[in-house]
């Protein structure tokens, strides 16, 4: 069923519960989730991540590699999620951050009441009968809020790494077992000789943004490309 | 060392005079660093600039690049907008119901240069404009796209370009630039007098409140004063309006009736009765003008007929202030002499219809940079160097120019007088004869250097009526590999029709967020 997004009520929205378990939605089967830096320490034990362009505006943004093709979710294992931590990016689903004129600092939270999650029955509700916020929605509430304190900062960050030219294009390319070949274009990785190259200012302003911190983290994470082919083979 | 090189003036502060002292001093880093040579320029607070050079070609964007210049900033700081080549209208005859018109488009399609392109496209005119058929830049500009996305990088493109920029603003960024990040020393002040050394050469400017410039090499960016090139050392001025005869323009600047009016990506140049009139889209405004020969109308009628065209493009001509710029269309008999080297206006002029003037600066100023001698003693070699190259650049730009003309059907006084034979120069003539058979191709050009290569004479060439008759068929080989090149770009074409952004709101992204370096 086609998304039908709807501004959290707490009158239209009472009855409202959310059966979370079944990871395999439609709107998961995707190759990739956003990434903010607050949580790259602990997401980059499980996933491969890039910077990537937002295609309206080109500004960096961070991106967990799920799949190669389109809409492969390598992450997906029938109904189950194979990583112990999530991208706030997935985990905030069914709900979503109406942001009005790009103003990150802000946002009202929306729910797509077409989501499978989303029933009268079982689950966790969002609403006390008094109307306030159950435990749950604040969890929610709290992701958002790091979800966009996240985003700034991350953006913050990219664009001075890219200003130093720490980021480089590069075009993913794998060859699977049975000799397809598959990857994804668009994604930039940091260039490991200009990150050694750094020098003077440009080293102490690097620093100073976390830049270097988060470059490490990215490089770090490199390596679960290879869980992802052997995924892939194994599909 | 006794005569080492090491102080290099500058006189003059336009777009020539800035541009000059980014490109020399950003090729000059390593020895201005270390305190070998130093570049000082030196202005004027009271001599305005000409500042109507306001296109540029595909070669702007890595000198700006080169220069560490960030392209965001430009963009900003300059209205600068996308130019990915030019578009003649009714050149080939008068204005009918429909206007006739032609590409000369910044991408140079594969097999242009070898001439196999325009050999196959003779055996089949009819199958569209060379620029639409091999190139995918007439199907950009006719629907107003961007040459890139937000997503490329600066300086990164799908679709060759130059800029469209406010001359003035350009200047300023430059200056900016070259002193805070290049280390240029800037003076303002008048000159009042040039002193020659005893051998003839310059020994230094004397600057009002007394003070003195002296240096080892002087470039003279004084504008068509060639205050130093042409007035003190005496180095004649050779006019070729016996070629060229447009020799007065009236310019002015319009306004976009509102924020969301297509901005082109192309200039436009349309023939009028004795003339023609360029109209360059920046962000911010237009700037238009009419180039025309003052012995063909006179300047109420051309005037008027720019009015018309302006009040044609939608606009209003009620508040627009007119200026006329008188011009001698030619170029010094030396642009080196001694210790001295013209760049920019005092070197010559050529009315800007393939928008040579920003492009011989930068090939100046590259080459002086390239060939700056260690010692004072060895200039007259560089010297001769110089003047042989850019000799022939300047005779094959009025070639080049002559052509446009020539190639026309259009039937009043001012172009009857330019297809006179006495008015075309011996080599174009040659060529002519060549082309009648043959098609233009690299071999009938310099090897390297060339400021207009084989593929510019094509699309010219073959933008009206004039067609070559082949005396040799292709092979079939050559004929499927240009069935491919022809599929190939319509399929390029198709891609880059949907995936790129139209011309002003790439503009308005680019101002909002910026191009990554990266």
């Amino acid at each position: 069923m086609a998304a039908q997004v709807e501004l959290l009520d707490k009158q239209k929205h009472q009855q409202i519960k959310i059966k979370t378990g079944n990871m395999d939605t439609p709107e998961n089967r995707v190759n990739a989730a956003l990434v903010v830096v607050t949580e790259l320490s602990t997401l980059i034990h499980e996933y491969p991540i890039f910077a990537t362009k937002h295609p309206n505006t080109g500004q960096f943004q961070l991106v967990a590699i799920l799949g190669f093709s389109p809409k492969q979710n390598l992450y997906l294992h029938g109904e189950q999620w194979r990583a112990t931590y999530l991208p706030l990016d997935i985990m905030r689903r069914p709900f979503s951050a109406m942001i009005e004129n790009d103003d990150f600092s802000a946002g009202r939270i929306a729910i797509d009441v077409n989501h499978p999650w989303v029933n009268t029955q079982t689950g966790e509700a969002l609403f006390t009968a008094e109307g306030k916020a159950t435990e749950f929605l604040q969890r929610m509430q709290n992701t958002f809020a790091g979800l966009l304190a996240g985003t700034q900062r991350t953006q913050q960050i990219l664009n001075v790494a890219a200003e130093h030219k720490l980021l480089t294009s590069i075009n993913l390319e794998v060859e699977l077992k049975n000799g397809e070949k598959t990857g994804i274009n668009g994604l930039y990785a940091v260039d490991t000789d200009a990150l050694k190259n750094l020098s003077g200012d440009g080293l102490a302003t690097c620093h100073k943004a976390s830049v270097l911190e988060v470059c490490h983290l990215l490089l770090s994470s490199g390596a679960h490309i290879q869980k992802l082919i052997k995924w892939a083979d194994e599909a | 060392m006794q005569n080492k090189i090491k102080q290099i003036a500058i006189v003059g502060g336009g777009t020539a005079g800035w541009l000059t002292a980014g490109i020399l001093a950003s090729r000059l880093r390593t020895r201005i660093n270390n305190g070998d040579i130093a570049v000082t320029l030196c202005e004027s607070p009271n001599i305005p600039t000409v500042g109507v050079g306001e296109g540029t070609w595909p070669t702007m964007p890595s000198t700006l690049k080169a220069m560490g210049i960030s392209e965001t900033e430009f963009i900003r700081e300059c209205d600068a907008a996308f130019k990915q080549g030019s578009k003649f209208v009714n050149w080939g005859q008068e204005e009918g119901d429909v206007p006739q018109y032609y590409y000369h488009p910044f991408d140079v399609p594969i097999a242009a240069f070898e001439g196999l392109l325009p050999e196959y496209w003779l055996t089949n005119p009819d199958m569209g404009s060379l620029a639409k058929i091999f190139s995918v830049q007439e199907a950009l500009c006719e629907n107003f796209k961007a040459p890139k996305n937000i997503t490329h990088a600066e300086y990164a493109h799908a679709a060759n370009y130059g800029y469209h920029l406010d001359a003035g603003k350009f200047a300023k960024l430059l200056q900016k630039h070259c002193t805070e990040k290049l280390s240029v020393k800037h003076i303002l002040a008048d000159v009042t007098e040039v002193e020659l050394a005893t051998d003839g050469s310059i020994d230094s400017v004397i600057l009002d409140q007394g003070r003195t410039l002296s240096a080892d090499l002087f470039i003279d960016c004084t504008g068509f004063k060639s205050l130093l090139l042409g007035q003190a050392l005496d180095i004649k001025f050779k006019p070729v309006s016996d070629v060229l005869f447009a020799d007065t323009a009236i310019a002015t600047q319009v306004q976009y009736p509102d924020n969301n009016m297509q901005i082109k990506p192309y200039t436009q140049s349309t023939a009028q009765t004795a003339g023609w009139i360029w109209d360059i889209g920046l962000s911010s405004r237009r700037g238009v003008g009419h180039v025309f020969s003052s012995k063909h109308i006179s300047a109420q009628q051309a005037q008027a007929e720019l009015e018309q065209y302006i009040i044609a493009s939608g606009a209003d001509t009620s508040e627009l202030n007119f200026r006329k710029i008188d011009f001698n269309s030619g170029y010094r008999e030396k642009f080196w002499h001694k210790n001295c080297v013209a760049v920019g206006l005092s070197a010559g002029f050529l009315e800007p219809l393939e928008a040579s003037a920003l492009v011989l600066v930068e090939l100046s100023a590259a080459m002086i940079a390239e060939q700056l001698p260690p010692t004072i003693n060895t200039l007259s070699i560089v010297e001769k160097r110089f003047n042989q190259k850019f000799h022939y650049r300047w005779q094959r730009a009025i070639d080049f120019l002559k052509l446009h003309y020539i190639l026309s059907q259009r039937q009043t006084q001012f172009w009857q007088d330019n297809r006179a034979e006495t008015s075309i120069p011996s080599s174009l003539q040659e060529l002519m004869l060549l082309w009648q058979h043959q098609v233009p191709k690299v071999s009938d050009f310099e090897a390297t250097g060339e400021l207009f290569q084989a593929p510019s004479f094509q699309f010219v060439l073959y933008g009206t009526h004039f067609r070559t008759e082949p005396v040799y068929n292709l092979s079939p080989a050559e004929v499927e590999f240009m069935q491919h090149q022809v599929i190939k770009n319509q399929k390029s074409t198709d891609n880059l029709l949907t995936q790129l952004p139209d011309h002003r709101s790439l503009i308005n992204k680019i101002k909002q967020y910026g191009l990554a370096k990266v």
